[in-house]
């Protein structure tokens, strides 16, 4: 009776370690994850704030449309410089002008990787309060042929002063000396970008064009307030600029900042709550099970007078006590995820600010919150059915979470998955991103509702292979079956996290396939000239087109270059530009309507489903607010639609005027392999591709990001194989006496284990199961939302889900190892005594 | 009390077909439960031996150490001392595997209750242990176990469908279909009323003289006992006596001049 106890000690244990670690996961990384963001919101709003600590006020031009990173234009004429220092008030005023200008190293490769941090080039300033760089070594540029480079580099690259380096910009790549290594503040870099600082004369033939600058910076004299100087600025300086205060400028910069990273906090928040989501399962599930193991006793206390709410209370108050231990650790474990999320960023290139973590408590409180009342939400329905317990089933043997499926669940389990299913495409189809996962949500709980009816059936035909072995096999499918609810609870859990992995690899495989079908139908160049970098930032200077142009071995070559915009009102961060004459030998466009040659600096070409929707018409002027300028665009062209030229483009000419200094993002190319190879060798950031290398390339950028999607849904699947291992374990416990019985009537140890084993196979595979055919209707719903975006083929990765089930076999082994052990351990007259 | 009586009586004759090898043999065998203050001897000394073709009461008051004996016997426990063998097998040579295919192989069980496994039908359930180890029961003998329990209508049913004499004869005919060297039951009718008790029995006597099966039945009730060729009497973890051929009332008679 002793060793019964002790079992009986250690089943608790066992269950409520599986039940608390299900929440304490979700809520460690929920936590972790807010730890982090804050910890780096904070320590970059302190480095922000450094840059421009002593800025009293700007001088600047109007226009800015949100650029992730600094303004891509330079429209302040230099010489306004002499203006503002005339005016009351200023102590000292620079020139600001900022970059694109990259190190290239020893190798002849560029230093640092440009597609993870941006490669900035900016002017050096003599005013110390002004220069949020310090010299480590070395001196500050004193002629236009010498440059500072930031610490970050000149370590990576191994440079200091006195080397000579190649710096490339959207000139000719150009050689400079090494004069000087600075700091940014006290870290090596800011947040990882890299930087190069040339004199005033040499950044503005680098970075902008000569007379034109960003910006001037100004501080100003003791008793002059920033209000007052920049009041007076603003009078002074034509009315063409505008005048900000130091503090507007923070502030500025702190949003920038936060709408940056917002998404990653979100992105990592997303799995955490898809943790939380998958974990009030496995609570739902243990707390049903053990109310079922327990009904015993709680007919005993209704017996003894104990009331309905009392009794349901009793489940309550252990789910309230599970929900704040487990949150409370989760919350501990919290600052080793924060730990472990900085180094794991830090070693990707970006350098984070070491230090204190720093705790917000709204967001402990709201971690903590969401843990609580998940476990006691998830539990609410098993209290209730605990009370439901008559008194006269104290004096019976009573059946075990058995009761039979009601007649309801289907069409309940239908309406929701449906309305889930509705809810998902509704939001796909426009209602939002909160609508697609609300309806993902609601689409997993509708099945989860219909897993115990599907059970029966899907456990038996997964079973056939397992019965091949033998009566393991059948005893393990009876077994699987004997609580379809139980069954379908539990592989529920694991269906979520194997429908996201489903999803996302239908999702990346018809982008593939799209991808390829859209390469080899509609591009008819022979190469695209890549830089990594595909956005506004862009990677290879222009001049390497030009170079392309020029060589007569090469037929057609069209850059393109990207610029955020605000087209007509709406904003968006790929307004393009092409060699509008090119474009359209290059890229299938159907039919075209208007000249495409003759598009000039204000001809805007655009795709006639989305001119239409607009009521635009050949002639209509469409206004764009580009981050330097306001252009009224006249649309000269109509083209039917493509995936490679976005919805509008105009003539790369017009950004040359508009948008000095931006680099192009590709360039490509139809001609001769040597060619292309040679023209492009010195422009180090241009990596050649062939269309094969350019799928190549494409492939493994969605693979890189299917990797990180599938190590973070790791997590969820891990916590449901965690909800396996307990549900087999409350299984066996109660089964102790039956296994007893087989292991008199001659069931071998090995045998015993390879029922269990079974049992657990069958519920991965239910679960996989189901979770592939959710993932895979997600999969298509995206697809077809998605159509206009490109990726219009919709392909299923057999295959790859082939070898997700197969992983979710080795899975439900695995979860298996521990109950099995301790099934095939138990001793048959102890086993045979249990009552 | 008494000396312990280790020879084992001649066959007297129910069956011609007997070899000289007893089903089963204890020799001095030792059985401690516990330590210290609260040490119990379960066995103390047992030797007995249990013919082919016999159908054995062991007889005792709770905590006599009868189970115990059947458990030793049967593989299901370990003696302390002395030796415990099935046919010419030492139980004390196998390890657990062994003894896990001795139990399937050459012993059947009928317990008090809970012999069958919910999951599986009458049928599979008498089948469980060939099938266990990968073996088909022979049809034709298969029929006639059941035709002999009369089960042929309840095959296919569930044990929670069936009442608990139907259970109990399903699992006679598990204990017989395996053709197991020896049978041991233990209170094999003491869940059950009295006439479905004697039905349980009645088809344990048959099994005993139609296929010389061999049985060794734990029971308290000399009803139950009346059915065997033999009883004997444990007290305080020895055999204290011994009748042949008992009658309920004999039965009785014994169980009184033993005190027990």
């Amino acid at each position: 009776m002793f060793t019964l106890a002790i079992k009986n000690v250690f089943a608790h244990k066992m269950r409520l370690f599986s039940t608390a670690f299900a929440v304490f996961i979700g809520v460690a990384f929920m936590a972790g994850t807010l730890i982090f963001t804050d910890t780096l919101s904070a320590t970059f709003d302190d480095v922000l704030a450094d840059a421009n600590r002593e800025v009293d006020a700007m001088v600047r031009t109007p226009e800015q449309v949100e650029t992730d990173f600094g303004a891509s234009g330079s429209q302040v004429k230099a010489a306004t410089l002499a203006t503002v220092e005339g005016v009351t008030g200023v102590a000292d005023a620079i020139v600001r002008v900022s970059g694109y200008a990259q190190l290239v190293g020893r190798d002849g490769d560029p230093v640092g990787d440009q597609a993870q941090a941006p490669a900035f080039g900016f002017n050096w300033t003599n005013v110390a309060e002004l220069n949020p760089y310090q010299l480590v070594d070395g001196s500050a540029p004193r002629n236009d042929d010498q440059i500072v480079i930031d610490k970050g580099s000149a370590d990576t690259a191994g440079f200091e002063p006195g080397d000579v380096v190649t710096v490339l910009s959207k000139s000719k790549p150009r050689d400079f000396t090494v004069s000087g290594v600075a700091t940014y503040g006290s870290a090596d870099s800011a947040a990882g970008a890299s930087a190069i600082l040339f004199t005033d004369t040499a950044s503005q033939e680098l970075l902008s064009s000569p007379g034109n600058v960003d910006g001037i910076a100004v501080t100003a004299d003791s008793g002059t307030s920033q209000e007052d100087l920049t009041a007076a600025l603003a009078a002074a300086v034509p009315d063409s600029l505008e005048v900000v205060s130091g503090s507007t400028l923070i502030a500025e910069d702190q949003a920038a900042f936060d709408e940056n990273f917002g998404p990653f906090r979100v992105f990592i928040l997303v799995f955490a709550g898809i943790a939380v989501f998958v974990g009030a399962f496995i609570i739902n599930n243990t707390f049903s099970i053990t109310v079922a193991q327990r009904s015993k006793e709680m007919a005993m206390l209704r017996a003894l007078g104990a009331s309905r709410r009392q009794v349901s209370r009793s489940v309550q108050i252990e789910a309230v006590t599970t929900g704040v231990i487990a949150s409370l650790m989760g919350i501990l474990a919290g600052f080793g995820v924060a730990w472990a999320l900085r180094a794991l960023l830090s070693s990707f290139a970006i350098k984070l600010p070491e230090g204190a973590l720093v705790v917000n408590p709204v967001s402990m409180l709201l971690a903590a919150g969401i843990g609580i009342v998940v476990t006691v939400v998830s539990a609410s329905l098993p209290a209730r059915r605990a009370a439901r317990v008559r008194p006269v089933a104290a004096m019976r043997d009573v059946e075990i979470d058995r009761s039979s499926l009601s007649r309801g669940r289907a069409p309940v389990g239908t309406l929701v998955t449906v309305s889930g299913a509705a809810l998902l495409l509704a939001g796909l189809a426009g209602l939002g991103i909160a609508a697609v996962g609300g309806g993902a949500m609601v689409c997993f709980i509708g099945v989860a509702v219909l897993g115990p009816i599907l059970a029966g059936p899907v456990a038996r035909i997964v079973g056939v292979p397992l019965q091949l072995r033998g009566v393991t096999g059948e005893l393990a499918t009876r077994n699987a079956l004997r609580s379809p609810k139980r069954t379908a609870r539990t592989a529920s859990a694991l269906m979520i996290g194997v429908g996201l992995v489903a999803f996302i690899s239908v999702f990346a495989a018809s982008t593939k396939v799209s991808f390829a079908e859209s390469l080899s139908d509609s591009f008819s160049g022979t190469h695209v000239v890549d830089s990594g970098v595909f956005d506004a930032r862009g990677g290879i200077s222009p001049r390497l087109a030009e170079d392309l142009r020029n060589n007569e071995e090469i037929d057609l070559v069209s850059e393109t270059r990207i610029s955020p915009a605000v087209i007509d009102g709406a904003a968006t961060g790929m307004f393009q530009a092409f060699d509008a004459g090119e474009i359209s030998t290059l890229f299938d466009l159907g039919q075209i309507d208007g000249d495409l040659a003759d598009l000039g600096q204000r001809g805007m070409a655009v795709d006639r489903e989305y001119a239409d929707e607009n009521g635009w018409k050949i002639g209509t002027v469409v206004p764009v607010t580009l981050p330097t300028a306001d252009v009224d665009y006249t649309v000269r062209s109509l083209f039917d639609g493509s995936d490679w030229v976005g919805d509008q483009f105009v003539d790369v000419s017009s950004f040359d005027r508009y948008l000095s200094g931006s680099l192009a993002a590709r360039i490509y190319v139809a001609g001769d392999d040597e060619a292309v190879a040679q023209a492009a060798a010195s422009y180090p950031t241009a990596l050649v591709l062939d269309k094969e290398q350019f799928f190549d390339q494409a492939s493994a950028e969605i693979d890189q990001v299917l990797g990180i999607v599938y190590a973070m849904l790791a997590l969820a699947i891990g916590i449901a194989l965690l909800g396996i291992t307990n549900t087999l374990a409350l299984s066996i416990f109660e089964r102790t006496r039956e296994l007893g019985l087989l292991r008199a009537v001659g069931m071998t140890r090995g045998q015993v284990r390879a029922t269990i084993r079974g049992e657990a196979i069958i519920i991965a595979l239910f679960g996989t199961a189901m979770g592939i055919a959710v993932g895979t209707f997600f999969g298509w719903a995206t697809v077809h939302a998605l159509a206009d975006e490109g990726i219009d083929t919709f392909s299923i990765p057999v295959t790859r889900l082939m070898v997700i089930t197969g992983a979710a076999v080795l899975a439900g082994l695995l979860a298996a190892i521990l109950p099995a052990r301790r099934a095939a351990r138990l001793q048959v007259l102890d086993a045979l005594a249990t009552t | 009390m008494y000396a312990s009586r280790t020879t084992m009586s001649a066959h007297p004759g129910a069956n011609p077909a007997i070899t000289p090898t007893p089903a089963a043999t204890v020799v001095g065998a030792v059985k401690v439960h516990g330590s210290g203050d609260s040490q119990v001897r379960a066995l103390d000394h047992v030797s007995v031996s249990f013919g082919q073709g016999r159908f054995t009461a062991i007889m005792g008051p709770s905590g006599s150490g009868k189970s115990t004996l059947m458990h030793c016997v049967a593989g299901l426990d370990d003696v302390d001392e002395g030796t415990i063998q099935i046919g010419d097998t030492d139980l004390a040579a196998l390890n657990d595997r062994q003894l896990t295919q001795l139990r399937r192989d050459r012993v059947g069980f009928i317990f008090q209750a809970f012999n069958l496994v919910p999951t599986l039908t009458a049928r599979e359930n008498i089948e469980l242990p060939a099938r266990l180890a990968g073996r088909r029961v022979e049809p034709s003998w298969f029929d006639h176990v059941i035709a002999t329990v009369g089960l042929g209508d309840r095959l296919s049913h569930r044990p929670a469908e069936l009442s608990g004499g139907q259970q109990q004869r399903v699992a006679v005919a598990r204990a017989l279909a395996a053709r197991p060297d020896i049978i041991f039951a233990d209170e094999p009718t003491g869940n059950l009323d009295s006439h479905s008790g004697a039905e349980i029995l009645s088809f344990m006597r048959v099994a005993v003289k139609e296929f010389g099966q061999t049985i060794v039945m734990v029971t308290h009730d000399p009803v139950a006992a009346s059915y065997a060729d033999r009883a004997l009497f444990l007290a305080d973890g020895r055999i204290v006596d011994e009748i042949d051929a008992p009658t309920a009332d004999t039965v009785l008679d014994h169980i009184r001049t033993i005190g027990a």
